[in-house]
């Protein structure tokens, strides 16, 4: 198996793993408390990472337009995205939310034909259907949360 | 008494799902970013850094006065924040570094299998506090399924 495949089966594992230790987190602490000091904890983990990969130049800016790059994911994947997934989690619940996480690949489908110009396949079409399918029955049995 | 709590707390579980479905659409557009970054050859492990520093900075800035008074955490929930932000460093350094070598919509299906992994650790680790029932599993399998054809798809 491609070794960049193996890394992507490695993410999925820790954001699997990740998701459920913040929630167990949550139940002494509001999320945004939470969220913030996770944050803390990732950038203190990836320092460590790129000294060990690449030194101390690994810190080196490749330019302006990677800050404002790397800006926008920031507010991204951390504001609009973990902060309200994380507000979501302590709502609803991990069994509940978790998989509408699973429908990244169709967002991602959707950039790569809006901006990317792909044509998705009937293959992937269906993937997407099954994907949705997925989502509305566990969306179905979230009265089950309330016992 | 007991309808207007039930509602309360459908209406806080459909407002988590909303907020869930946002935070999808946020991730995935993050993602498809990362992968333009680890073409232009810098690596995936210093596009997390940045990344983080700035989402730091702006949740600083955004939340500051909820922060001010509820900071102060017991070291319990430390100890499970900790575990939680190395599984996230090393998942995200990892997906950075794997979008470098193969497609976004290669990787990105791959993440669909997210919801497996939680309810493998919601067996472990959060036993008593939520529950698995056969139609969340059911639904979570077909998730991954999709996904898996997406992947083999693409």
């Amino acid at each position: 198996m491609e070794i960049g495949v193996l890394l992507a089966i490695a993410a999925a594992f820790g954001w699997g793993a990740g998701d459920v230790f913040v929630r167990r987190a949550m139940f002494g602490a509001r999320p945004e408390a939470v969220t913030v000091v996770v944050a803390g904890m990732v950038l203190l983990a990836l320092a460590v990472l790129v000294v060990v990969t690449g030194g101390a130049g690994g810190f080196a800016v490749p330019g302006t337009s990677f800050l404002a790059a790397v800006a926008v994911m920031g507010l991204l994947t951390w504001l609009s995205g973990n902060l309200l997934y994380f507000h979501g989690m302590q709502r609803a619940g991990v069994v509940v939310v978790s998989p509408i996480l699973g429908m990244i690949p169709i967002f991602s489908i959707a950039l790569a034909v809006t901006l990317g110009g792909e044509r998705p396949s009937v293959a992937t079409l269906a993937g997407a259907l099954a994907i949705v399918t997925g989502v509305a029955v566990v969306l179905t049995d979230r009265k089950r949360v309330l016992q | 008494m007991s309808v207007p709590v039930v509602r309360d707390r459908t209406s806080a579980v459909t407002l988590g799902i909303v907020f869930a479905a946002l935070a999808a659409v946020s991730l995935s557009t993050a993602g498809f970013i990362a992968k333009q970054l680890v073409d232009d050859g810098t690596a995936g492990v210093v596009v997390a850094f940045y990344e983080v520093a700035f989402g730091l900075l702006f949740l600083t800035a955004a939340r500051a006065r909820s922060l001010r008074s509820g900071l102060r955490l017991e070291r319990g929930v430390l100890r499970w924040i900790a575990i939680a932000g190395i599984c996230f460093a090393l998942a995200t350094a990892s997906f950075y570094t794997a979008l470098a070598r193969i497609d976004f919509s290669v990787g990105a299906p791959i993440i669909g299998a997210v919801p497996l992994v939680s309810y493998a650790f919601v067996l472990l680790v959060l036993r008593g506090h939520e529950r698995l029932t056969v139609r969340s599993v059911l639904g979570a399998t077909l998730v991954v399924g999709g996904v898996v054809l997406i992947g083999a798809a693409n």
